[in-house]
């Protein structure tokens, strides 16, 4: 067997291809370790969102959008149920009826948004931030931002996808993908199977 | 290579496939019968976790139930029937007879009073809960093998308003339990019978588990068959060639004495046409020229009726109440036939439309934010706006419906799978001009059907769909059965004209769609073809 000695200018390629494989390689694993930053991202910013200071935001804007005063959820019983739908999105799932489509990390970006915005428009108008408000002043301030904004024309979203915090509880609450709101559903049992008895008799009025 | 040796090779494990797998083994036991799926199979432990999920998030409940690389309908263990609604109505003697009553499309091969006892057998197989109505085209030779299944309250209400205004409407015949049946529960409304939880509706899985737990059956999955392969003296076809999907270099051959196409309206023309040889150039079974086309359905119609009684939303709404008091063209009347399904409006905010419109429709039960002084509504007040909404059913209609007989079914040279084979495209033909002379007449007819059913319920119309010419639902046919070898693919039990050992079961069959679901009719052919297959099985 023979071998031989590279020309220079084999040389020069030589050190210049293994340049581009060093690079490559230091982008690939400049890229993998990016991913690992925003794979431990995401779900951090999923516990900021829903842990303290935002918690209670969110509390007071559920309080505020949703009727919690009658039915059968409290605030704290809507934002777990909420938590959940956030942190189980799974936007490669067939999603035969989405009109479109965002990510759980969209979603949480934009909530998050909207949340500080409330926290600016309170602190502008020389108050604290918005947890530290009245529960009338916070009311205010998220009438007056939706009037200001009018976020997808105030109309409510046929599934959440991530456009507005407000608009998307009114519909994680009122537009459950199967039929009615979750208050209703919860009302005559339509999460669970109910059997086929008594179906044909009036039902009871609901509250 | 791989090698498999049966007596019977089945193509497909929809309800066509299952009913053909299961009518054979009890009628020539014995027999080998091997089946092929090239989708996955699902458990049926996983059914409560899809539910919640279709619930919580609206996702398919079937998930992966598609080969991303082939034609979009379900290919999966149990196929198609996995999502169906499971209304089971019956095509009437005057479908049948097309051509020689009205000059359209073709007549079949066959008689009603024929096709009528094996829609019972089939109704038999997957367990049909239903009641007869006094129309004549419901005359049947045995009940249904179970009561019907209870009408909701609000059901009850619409059907007592529509019988006072001599509008018939019955309990929707359904492939669900309204009693234990067939070694499956009776149904405990759960609501999500695209997904049901506790099997009360019959899905083909059952019956093929059932089978192969007994060695009864041979079910390979994940395999696509993609040529079959003929012996040019015989005309016979001796092999089936695929490929596994999880070990796609190695190619799987199955041998066969009769092979059984079960795979739906698109994939068996499209295998036919895949297997095109040097003496059958065109396809198999192909000689006609009929294979990929004569594709048949029906139009759908619906309307979306606000009404001013009291219901109680939710209550059942994937059952219904169902009426063919429109079957038959009346004869003053123009080519008008069509059935009628009323059932709670599903979704607060709309239904799905196809086409163009895809899509919810508001109907203006969305709450809105915006009050009418301009103000924004939240929490209590704009839920207390929002429960006082009116409730909606709606009326779907599934009319006689003819294209010309163009071929539909092709093979996208431009588009191919993993395996290099080009894909089947499905391009919906134009309507015959027959049908589409009659079109306007139709519409007309039925919207003012509509009306009449808004008048007795003194509600009010919020929304018609006219069907658009090339709207259509439930498609079928695409190798039509018939007498003559130069105008159809194969005879009234599906064995092709050309080769003698090669049938083809339900859907691709029909020489016209009918005018509503077709499913049980897909599995009463099925369960004939069947019978005379066992026959000549057993020599």
């Amino acid at each position: 067997m023979t071998t031989m000695k590279p020309s220079g200018r084999l040389k020069r390629r030589t050190f210049l291809g293994a340049a581009i494989v060093l690079l490559l390689g230091s982008l690939q694993l400049f890229r993998k370790k990016l991913l690992n930053v925003y794979r431990v991202v995401v779900p951090a910013r999923l516990e900021d969102l829903f842990g303290e200071p935002y918690r209670q935001s969110l509390l007071a804007v559920i309080s505020i959008v949703l009727p919690t005063k009658t039915g059968p959820f409290t605030a704290d019983e809507i934002f777990s149920r909420f938590r959940s739908y956030v942190e189980h999105y799974d936007p490669p799932a067939n999603l035969p009826s989405a009109k479109k489509a965002t990510t759980g990390a969209a979603m949480v970006e934009q909530y998050a948004k909207d949340l500080r915005a409330l926290d600016e428009a309170s602190l502008a108008s020389g108050a604290g931030r918005f947890v530290t408000l009245s529960a009338a002043e916070q009311e205010r301030v998220v009438r007056e931002f939706l009037e200001t904004e009018k976020p997808n024309g105030l109309v409510v979203p046929y599934e959440p996808f991530g456009d507005n915090l407000f608009l998307d509880l009114l519909s994680f609450f009122a537009l459950s993908p199967e039929v009615f709101d979750s208050r209703h559903g919860a009302e005559i049992g339509y999460q669970q199977c109910r059997g086929l008895d008594g179906l044909s008799d009036q039902p009871k009025e609901l509250k | 290579m791989t090698q498999y040796e049966a007596d019977v090779c089945i193509i497909g494990s929809g309800i066509v496939g299952t009913a053909v797998a299961d009518a054979l083994i009890k009628r020539s036991p014995g027999s080998r019968v091997i089946m092929i799926e090239a989708g996955k199979s699902f458990q049926f432990e996983d059914r409560w976790a899809y539910r919640q999920r279709s619930i919580d998030y609206g996702e398919d409940p079937w998930p992966g139930d598609k080969v991303d690389d082939q034609y979009w309908q379900t290919m999966a263990v149990g196929g198609q029937a996995l999502h169906w609604s499971a209304v089971t109505g019956r095509f009437c003697s005057e479908d049948l007879r097309q051509k020689s009553m009205f000059g359209l499309a073709q007549d079949w091969p066959m008689t009603w009073e024929d096709l009528e006892q094996w829609y019972c057998r089939a109704e038999a197989f997957i367990g049909v809960s239903g009641e007869a109505s006094p129309f004549i085209e419901d005359r049947r030779s045995a009940p249904y093998p179970m009561p019907p299944l209870p009408l909701s309250y609000n059901l009850k209400v619409l059907k007592e308003r529509l019988h006072a205004s001599e509008l018939q409407f019955w309990s929707a015949p359904e492939a669900k339990n309204s009693v234990p049946y067939g070694g499956r529960a009776k149904c405990l409304r759960c609501d999500t019978c695209h997904v049901c939880p506790t099997g009360a509706k019959y899905t083909p899985d059952f019956t093929l588990g059932n089978l192969v737990r007994e060695n009864k059956l041979v079910l390979h999955k994940n395999t696509l068959i993609n040529k079959l392969v003929l012996d040019s003296r015989s005309d016979k076809i001796v092999s089936a060639h695929g490929r596994d999907y999880l070990k796609p270099d190695e190619e799987v051959v199955y041998r066969a004495s009769t092979f059984v196409l079960a795979n739906g309206f698109i994939n068996t023309p499209h295998l036919l046409l895949l297997s095109a040889c040097e003496k059958y150039p065109a396809g198999l079974a192909n000689r006609s020229g009929q294979v990929g086309a004569s594709t048949t359905a029906h139009t759908p119609a619906f309307s979306l009726i606000e009404l001013p009684q009291k219901l109680y939303p939710g209550m059942n709404i994937r059952h219904g109440l169902y009426s063919n008091q429109f079957f038959r063209v009346a004869k003053d009347n123009p080519h008008t036939r069509h059935d009628l399904y009323l059932w709670e409006y599903p979704r607060e905010d709309g239904v799905w439309v196809q086409g163009e419109d895809a899509g919810p429709v508001d109907v203006g039960h969305v709450p809105t934010l915006k009050g009418p002084s301009g103000n924004i509504r939240l929490g209590e007040e704009l839920f207390s706006e929002w429960k006082k909404r009116k409730p909606v059913v709606v009326v779907r209609a599934f009319r006689d419906f003819h294209w010309d007989n163009a071929i539909a079914t092709v093979l996208d040279r431009n588009q191919k799978n993993r395996f290099g084979d080009p894909r089947p495209a499905f391009v919906p033909p134009g309507l015959s001009g027959s049908a589409r002379k009659a079109l306007p007449k139709m519409a007309e007819h039925v919207e003012g059907v509509f009306q009449k059913i808004a008048g007795a319920l003194d509600g009010k119309i919020l929304k018609n769909w006219a069907p658009q010419p090339n709207s259509h639902s439930h498609p079928s046919g695409s190798c039509r059965m018939g007498d003559d070898p130069a105008s159809s693919v194969c005879d009234s039990f599906g064995r092709t004209h050309d080769h003698p050992n090669l049938w083809i079961v339900g859907s691709p069959t029909l020489p016209t769609g009918g005018a509503t679901n077709a499913t049980l009719t897909f599995v009463a052919l099925a369960l004939r073809s069947a019978h005379q297959l066992a026959n000549e099985l057993k020599g």
